[in-house]
């Protein structure tokens, strides 16, 4: 089961370094189905991570971002630029796993997409409320699955062009937004404190 | 005088022997002076009384010999003297002249008399001289003082006197007979010498004297004045007399008519006698007064009442007259007085009161020139009656007879309207009891008692033997004839019956219709028959019949009074038939009737039944929305109770209650029928149950809406079911697309990437594409078999195996798949067969699947060990498999999900596997009744038990 020591993963870090292949993540508790994908994926040019459920999952991006940011001061090259997820999973299922991807601010840009067996119209409704970036059956043509893997990469890249080009450090973009994010965020909560301290000492009237 | 003329004329005694008759003497050695016969000890009473009660004279000396016919005489002289003494004279002294004495009884002067006073003899020789020839009775005096005393003991008519007399002049002489009361009429003329002296003419005029004369006398002149005052005296002498019987008269009516007032107030008998003689004796001034009633039967006069001055005497007369006395009496119709009849008698009389000088005057009482009875004033001796008493006497005695008559007639009416009420009362009892014999019963008691005979009998006429039933019987011997039967026209029943005309028989030992073999009692024969037809509409239906052992007893008043009882008892009988009918017929009905109630009532208890086990809820409403009624389960679901809330409407109820609040919505909607469903919380207990309401508007013939009715249903097990089955669905669906889906996914990549991949890769994809197929058809086949298991196993199917041998093939499928895991597995192959009844594949699958499972879910180089073996259990045998194993172990709070569908311990899918097995075996076991046991540990193992029956 909790078996990520395969071949792929073992040279990832040569992979991206060399060639700088994107980085795609597939969580899926089912094996067989899993090692389909990744093979797909791989075929088409992606280094893959894989993981068996959203716990899994989320220790791998915090292991390899603490690892990566002890190593090399930021770690954020080393997040996927992808996630696929499936939605029933032992453990942490596909909606927690989201959620807690997207309460990370390292990890909220990711784009993410379902890839689940539960395609009836009210789990895609409730995975697109979510805020998903796409969703998908599992029985759907895998090529509709590459295609948006392929839109949202390459939309990635643009942005990371633009960053290049205004900053000159492709990590920039990324680090500077996140930075200026905490820092309003930080500035946010302080102005909200210093309100509800106005408030309660009767500043106001 | 009156009194004694009357008396002759009445009582016809010959008054020539008014004279005191020396043989009639007062014998002091008899009791209170009675008066007897001289020479005998014979009371005169005795004599009387004898011939009071009618005997002969000559009888009377035959009975008693001592007499002679002159003391008989005498006696009645007696009786005639006695009779008519004045009060208080005793004995038999004889009567003064003016036998009536009395003080107030006017003055009657001489006309013929004419006294003459003066003191000198030739003054009297003259007037003695001019009345020489003249008819008239001269008496003379010499002075006033004698001529006073001849005037009031001569009472002439007139008195001539001197007015020059010496001692006492004429004018004094005058002034003294007007004076006196007796004398004050006696006329006078004064004879005076004073030729014109017109002064003494007028003084005497003045003083009363009617004329005067002159002396020298003139003859013509004389007389011609005494006869002028003669005249006047003549005619006031007729006019008094004439004044006094016309107020004697005037008496006589008033006491008659106060009688007649008594008499006629009052229509009852008694009263009429109590108040006509308390009258009679009142008026009459008697002592007493006794009235006779005649009685017929035994020709006797019979005291009926009596009273003493005013009041009744209390103890009554005991007196009777002989047949003889009656005879003469009756016949007579002559009043008879009887001197102390009942001196004798008194003391068994109870007259003790009565003086022995009583004397009894009777009056017959007369109507219809028929004498009915007397009437006897019995009076104190010596007083005598007046005329008036007399006339009194007659007329109460007519107004009597008439009054008698008169109450007579009126009882004889009461005693014909009473007798008409009672058949009137007889008919009303007879035709509204409809109780046949009863009715009958009491008919021939009414004939009987009403017709004063001895037996009553009731014939009925048989239609079909022509035959008439002596029915019914009352009186002599009437238990003996009953059910006796005469054909019809035999006897004199039959006669009746034959011509339906009421028959009398007045002599049966003469009458030939006789039948006289009627059972009888030996020392009953009757001597007379009535015999009345009995009919109804014209037809004859029977006949009554009166027996009396009298000769000649029924007479046309019978006849009359069982007339009308034949009638009734007609209708009673036909009233008493058709009742029976009716009843027969009410019986049939009420019979039916009591049949159908039953059914209905059986058919009620059995809805009633129906309606009570009914799982569903029902609910009755009427057209106003009120319960008319609710079953049990209604009760439970509403949560109501059926009897607090009968007959009122559904709007009370606790609209908390979303059921009630739903029924409320129902009712109010107008559509024919309804179908809701509503979740209801149960209690607090948060679960819900799931009711669904059905409504349905009743309608009557018109088609109007009459009420609801609403039956609930609790749908929780069915919505359960449901929700299971589209969660089964669902899991189904996704279980179907994970292999799908990566049968397609590795079908892609081999597709696309078929030349960039290296050969082991290809081969893995290949394998995986099959396993999943593998597994797909595992799948559909288990869910194919879960299905049939949901729809059941057919019995026909089962049949005994023994479980042990079956385990042993099975073992021996697994054994590679054991192998190549390198899992012991263990078979402990028990002594005996563990036998047991089912389906072979199924049980085959039961124990495949288990083993199966050990197997995959034990690690490399574990072991599985299986047993089987009969238990008993409870003296219950069963059929039991353990198969315990060495794997992973499953949580307890995992124990109970492992035999749900779709469950499995690894999600990720590493151990293969459609996630049903586990449900398969519970189903089959559950199809067999039998159970499964799991016992496990983390870490330890597991061991799965199954036990279904065995054979025993």
């Amino acid at each position: 089961m909790n078996n990520d020591n395969n071949i792929e993963e073992q040279d990832r870090p040569e992979a991206r370094h060399g060639d700088h292949k994107a980085l795609v993540m597939v969580v899926d508790d089912n094996l067989d189905f899993l090692n389909g994908i990744e093979l797909t994926l791989q075929m088409e040019g992606y280094k893959v991570w894989t993981a068996t459920n959203g716990q899994h999952a989320l220790d791998q991006l915090e292991r390899t971002f603490i690892m990566r940011q002890r190593m090399e001061g930021s770690g954020m090259e080393a997040l996927p630029d992808l996630i696929i997820a499936d939605i029933m999973m032992p453990e942490m299922d596909g909606y927690e796993f989201y959620e807690r991807v997207r309460a990370n601010p390292y990890t909220n840009h990711i784009p993410f997409i379902f890839l689940t067996a539960k395609s009836d119209d009210e789990n895609i409704r409730h995975g697109k409320e979510l805020g998903a970036d796409d969703y998908f059956s599992k029985l759907a043509p895998p090529e509709d699955l590459l295609a948006s893997v392929r839109g949202k990469l390459k939309r990635i890249e643009q942005q990371r062009q633009m960053a290049v080009e205004l900053t000159g450090d492709p990590t920039r973009s990324m680090m500077s937004g996140s930075v200026i994010a905490i820092a309003v965020i930080g500035s946010l909560v302080a102005i909200a404190f210093c309100v509800g301290v106005a408030i309660a000492t009767g500043w106001a009237g | 005088m009156i009194y004694r003329k009357e008396v002759k004329f009445y009582t016809q005694i010959d008054l020539g022997f008014f004279m005191t008759n020396p043989r009639i003497v007062t014998d002091p050695t008899v009791a209170k002076g009675v008066p007897v016969i001289q020479g005998t000890q014979v009371p005169v009473f005795d004599i009387l009384h004898r011939l009071a009660t009618g005997a002969t004279p000559e009888a009377i000396i035959e009975q008693l010999p001592q007499l002679e016919l002159a003391d008989v005489k005498a006696a009645l002289n007696y009786a005639a003297t006695v009779m008519a003494r004045p009060a208080g004279q005793a004995g038999h002294e004889p009567l003064p002249a003016n036998g009536i004495s009395t003080d107030h009884a006017p003055v009657e002067l001489d006309l013929k008399k004419i006294l003459i006073v003066d003191d000198l003899p030739e003054n009297r020789t003259m007037i003695q001289y001019m009345f020489v020839g003249s008819g008239y009775t001269l008496s003379m005096a010499v002075d006033a003082r004698e001529a006073l005393a001849k005037a009031r003991a001569e009472l002439p008519a007139l008195v001539i006197s001197d007015i020059q007399m010496p001692n006492m002049s004429g004018f004094e002489f005058l002034k003294a007979l007007k004076a006196d009361e007796r004398t004050r009429d006696i006329a006078v003329i004064l004879v005076t010498a004073h030729h014109r002296n017109s002064k003494q003419v007028s003084q005497g005029l003045i003083m009363g004297a009617d004329d005067y004369i002159y002396r020298p006398f003139v003859r013509d002149e004389f007389m011609s004045r005494v006869e002028a005052v003669m005249r006047i005296k003549g005619a006031e002498a007729e006019s008094r007399r004439q004044a006094r019987v016309v107020s004697q008269r005037n008496k006589e009516l008033e006491l008659v008519n106060e009688l007649a007032l008594a008499v006629t107030s009052s229509l009852n008998l008694p009263e009429i006698f109590i108040s006509a003689m308390q009258k009679l004796s009142q008026l009459l001034e008697v002592e007493a007064v006794s009235l006779f009633l005649l009685n017929q039967d035994e020709r006797r006069l019979m005291v009926h009442i009596s009273s003493r001055t005013g009041k009744r005497v209390s103890v009554p007369f005991t007196f009777k007259s002989t047949p003889e006395a009656f005879d003469t009496f009756a016949s007579e119709y002559i009043p008879r007085v009887v001197l102390r009849a009942f001196n004798d008698h008194h003391f068994e009389l109870g007259l003790d009161a009565l003086s022995d000088s009583s004397l009894i005057q009777a009056i017959p009482m007369q109507s219809k020139e028929q004498v009915i009875g007397a009437i006897a004033v019995i009076n104190a001796g010596g007083v005598s009656f007046e005329h008036a008493d007399w006339v009194l006497l007659r007329s109460a005695a007519g107004i009597i007879a008439v009054v008698v008559e008169n109450a007579h007639l009126l009882e004889s009416a009461q005693r014909q309207v009473d007798d008409l009420i009672a058949l009137n009362e007889v008919g009303r009892v007879l035709t509204s009891n409809l109780d046949l014999e009863q009715t009958l019963k009491q008919t021939t008691l009414f004939v009987q008692r009403s017709l004063q005979c001895e037996a009553a009998s009731l014939w009925l006429l048989d239609e079909e033997t022509q035959e008439l039933i002596l029915t019914t019987a009352s009186g002599v011997g009437a238990e003996m004839v009953t059910g006796f039967r005469l054909p019809l026209g035999r006897g004199i029943v039959g006669y009746v019956a034959g011509t339906g005309e009421p028959y009398i028989s007045g002599d049966l030992s003469k009458d030939e219709r006789h039948f006289t073999n009627v059972p009888t009692t030996n020392d009953y024969s009757p001597g007379s028959i009535l015999s009345t037809p009995i009919q109804y509409k014209g037809k004859i239906i029977g006949v009554i019949q009166a027996l009396h052992q009298q000769k000649n007893w029924f007479n046309y008043e019978h006849l009359r009074l069982s007339y009308p009882v034949a009638n009734y008892v007609g209708i009673a009988i036909e009233n008493a038939r058709l009742f029976h009918e009716v009843q027969d017929f009410n019986r049939h009905l009420e019979r039916m009737v009591a049949a159908r109630t039953r059914e209905l009532a059986e058919e009620k208890e059995k809805t009633e039944a129906i309606l009570a086990s009914m799982a569903d809820g029902l609910l009755v409403l009427d057209a106003e929305n009120c319960i008319l009624t609710a079953n049990g389960a209604a009760e439970q679901m509403l949560d109501f109770q059926l009897n607090v809330w009968l007959g009122k409407p559904v709007g009370l109820q606790n609209l908390e209650n979303p059921l009630w609040r739903c029924i409320t919505d129902i009712t109010d909607y107008e559509g024919l029928t309804v179908n809701v469903a509503v979740d209801v919380p149960i209690g607090q207990t948060g679960a819900y149950l799931s009711i669904q309401a059905h409504s349905a508007k009743v309608r009557n013939e018109a088609g109007q809406i009459i009420g609801t009715v609403i039956v609930l249903r609790d749908i929780t097990a069915l919505k359960e079911v449901e929700r299971l089955k589209a969660r089964f669905m669902a899991g189904v669906t996704h279980e179907l697309k994970t292999p799908l889906s990566v049968i397609r996914l590795h079908s892609k990549n081999l597709l696309s990437y078929h030349d960039r991949l290296p050969p082991s890769k290809r081969n893995e994809l290949l394998n995986s594409i099959q396993s999943q197929a593998v597994l797909l058809n595992q799948l559909i086949e288990d869910i194919l078999e879960l299905s049939r298991l949901d729809a059941g196993i057919k019995e026909g199917e089962h049949r005994s195996l023994d479980l042990a041998e079956l385990t042993e093939r099975i073992l021996a499928d697994l054994q590679p798949l054991a192998e190549e895991k390198r899992i012991g597995l263990a078979w402990q192959r028990p002594i005996s067969a563990v036998m047991t009844v089912g389906d072979p594949a199924r049980l085959a699958r039961v124990v495949r699947n288990l083993v199966d499972n050990a197997i995959k879910y034990t690690p490399v180089g574990g072991s599985v060990k299986v047993m089987t073996a009969l238990e008993l259990i409870d003296e219950r045998e069963f059929a039991t498999i353990w198969v315990e194993d060495t794997g992973i172990g499953i949580p307890a709070e995992y124990q109970s999900r492992v035999f749900d569908r779709f469950y499995r311990l690894d999600p990720s899918h590493t151990v293969p596997g459609t996630g049903l097995g586990l449900s398969i075996v519970k189903e089959i076991v559950n199809a067999h009744d039998g159970s499964i046991q799991l016992k496990s540990r983390p870490g330890a193992g597991s061991t799965f038990i199954v036990r279904l029956p065995g054979l025993g």
